[in-house]
């Protein structure tokens, strides 16, 4: 099985979502990263056969999904970041109804329902109301009626959200077992779901592949080019306003700062063993720190 | 390994083996709408209205024109019930069906659109369903609301005019084949093509389709109120018979009597000739459902309409 994209790129109005973007996908874990706005969503629609490129072709075990989609479809397990369900039916007959959309026999797809529902951990609750589940539950109906067809392609856009962080490695333990003979995309904010699991890292940046790696061999590109220092809070704030950092500590007399540099930033500054979350902001500029952690300003200023 | 990807490989091979996917989007979209509180609420607050309404304007004064010298004049008026033929024939299409028209596309624009509204579409559309059988599965679901909706409007004007006779001297007892032939000739053709325009509008434009609801209503109303204007030209006499809310049907057959011999009121009160309506209604029916093949197979499900 192979999911081909080839120089494809999506315009909306005048913005280039995505722009000449060529993989190649054979089975394995592939994580799909980069910060918001740099076409990941877009990207998997594409794959997902949601929506049409504007140039560029994706292809299915060699079928062009603007030609055909339906071979691709009875093999897919799509998760959409966002998706809503229908309030009036239960978690257990809104999987049945998506069941027979999928085309699963009622007798099967009630077994399988059944074995979803249990794998997510929703005994308790399928014969609820949709209408009346948390965020996290539906989320979790989300991942169940993905694998309903037992999907040889799995796109899950952001999964995790809403999960609480024990259903979170629960389902991360999942996703991992999966991969055995299916290509699953994955496609999230949380760079540790992506070392925990993936075999393969793909990073979008402004609708370009900026990387496309395995986790080891990017993480070894950043050898060399991380920095642990503890200074006072001023010296801080300026290391902050001209170098990415990946991670900060303070404390009560200082701040310890885990800072992305070619050469050492300061005499005080030690080396440290980089991990995936620095090689990502080596790759994309320091855009992932940017939105996910709070800026530091030392007290008084 | 071996044993997990070879059980995959037969469970997949079971898929779509069999199915009728037309039949199964439309027995879940019916479950789904009998499990909605929403729909009982409409099928009772539909019911509720159209007695109300009944109750309200259960009998009339009718003019009844005599000839006279090649003009006709108003000789005298005549109390109709709602119950008697023709009382009926006026209780359906300008008490009721006038109304249930402008209703009708708020239920039925929504066959598909509601998918996308509720962000649905996305697990759907990823599914292996064929889009035709998607969408007439929708469509006939929706169908079946509407008849099921119009039928309330049968047995409101049967049910008020039952009780009316029951408590009222006088008021006559309706007869049910008569209310069928109306409702058969008047109301099921409405239904079909206001159902299949508001589902065919909503299909296509699923982010217009609250528009796409207030054209057909105001659509509706136009063609009443072009129904209202008609003169006797050939066009007219032409265009009465294909109009979809039948109001010429009702107004078209007005009560002439002959000074010389006066007509019993059983003999007023009759259903006037409506087989010349007969052909044109089914053809409104033909041409309700060519919109809904148009729906199915205009309808374009890898395109940007997600995004």
């Amino acid at each position: 099985m192979e999911l081909n994209v080839e120089r494809v790129s999506k315009v909306f109005g005048k913005r280039w979502a995505v722009h000449d973007v060529s993989l190649r996908l054979e089975p394995g874990m592939i994580g799909l990263v980069g910060p918001n706005g740099a076409g990941k969503t877009t990207l998997m629609r594409m794959m997902a056969a949601l929506i049409p490129p504007t140039e560029g072709r994706l292809s299915w075990n060699g079928v062009d999904l603007q030609q055909s989609a339906m071979a691709l479809r009875r093999t897919l397990g799509y998760l959409p970041q966002e998706f809503g369900v229908y309030p009036e039916l239960s978690g257990r007959r809104f999987l049945r109804y998506l069941a027979a959309m999928k085309g699963l026999p009622r007798d099967l797809a009630n077994h399988r329902v059944d074995e979803l529902i249990e794998l997510v951990n929703l005994e308790h609750d399928a014969d609820r109301r949709l209408g009346a589940y948390s965020g996290g539950m539906k989320q979790r109906i989300g991942i169940a009626q993905s694998l309903l067809n037992d999907p040889e392609l799995l796109i899950v856009d952001e999964p995790s959200a809403g999960l609480d962080p024990s259903e979170h490695i629960r389902f991360r333990t999942l996703l991992s077992s999966l991969t055995a003979d299916r290509i699953v995309i994955l496609s999230t904010h949380i760079i540790s779901d992506v070392e925990a699991v993936a075999s393969r890292i793909v990073i979008l940046g402004e609708g370009r592949v900026v990387v496309d790696s395995d986790p080891e061999s990017l993480i070894s590109s950043a050898a060399g080019q991380v920095w642990t220092l503890t200074t006072d809070a001023v010296t801080a704030a300026r290391l902050q306003s001209t170098l990415q950092v990946s991670g900060l500590i303070s404390q009560r007399h200082a701040v310890t700062l885990r800072l992305i540099s070619s050469s050492r930033p300061h005499d005080g500054a030690f080396p440290a063993e980089p991990t995936l979350e620095d090689a990502y902001l080596l790759a994309t500029g320091g855009s992932w720190a940017r939105e996910h952690e709070p800026a530091f300003m030392p007290s008084g200023q | 390994m071996d044993d997990a990807i070879e059980n995959a490989v037969a469970f997949r091979k079971t898929l779509h083996a069999g199915q009728r996917p037309v039949r199964s989007v439309l027995s879940w979209e019916l479950r789904r709408l009998v499990a909605s509180r929403s729909t009982l609420v409409i099928a009772a607050c539909t019911q509720l209205f159209f007695v109300l309404i009944l109750l309200f304007k259960h009998s009339w004064s009718s003019n009844v024109e005599t000839a006279r010298g090649g003009t006709s004049v108003v000789s005298e008026t005549l109390f109709m019930p709602g119950s008697s033929p023709r009382g009926m024939l006026h209780e359906v299409i300008f008490v009721t069906l006038l109304l249930f028209g402008m209703f009708l596309p708020f239920v039925a624009a929504d066959g598909v659109a509601r998918d996308f509204r509720q962000r649905v579409h996305e697990l759907l559309m990823t599914t292996q369903i064929p889009s035709a059988a998607y969408v007439l599965g929708r469509y006939l679901a929706t169908m079946l609301l509407g008849l099921l909706l119009s039928l309330e409007l049968l047995f409101a004007v049967y049910g008020v005019d039952v009780a009316l006779h029951l408590s009222v001297h006088g008021y006559p007892m309706p007869v049910l084949s008569t209310l069928l032939y109306i409702w058969a000739l008047a109301v099921v053709p409405a239904t079909v093509l206001v159902a299949s325009l508001s589902f065919m509008l909503g299909t296509l434009w699923p982010k217009l389709a609250n528009i796409m609801k207030l054209a057909v209503l105001l659509g509706w109303i136009g063609i009443f109120i072009y129904g209202q204007s008609l003169t006797n030209s050939a066009w007219s006499t032409l265009y009465m018979h294909w109009d979809p809310t039948s109001y010429p049907m009702d107004v078209a057959w007005s009560i002439r009597v002959d000074p010389n011999a006066p007509p019993s009121p059983a003999q007023l009160f009759r259903l006037p000739p409506l087989h010349a309506f007969v052909l044109p209604h089914i053809g409104l029916v033909l041409i309700g459902f060519s919109l809904a093949a148009m729906a199915a197979f205009g309808f374009r499900r890898f395109r940007d309409v997600v995004a």
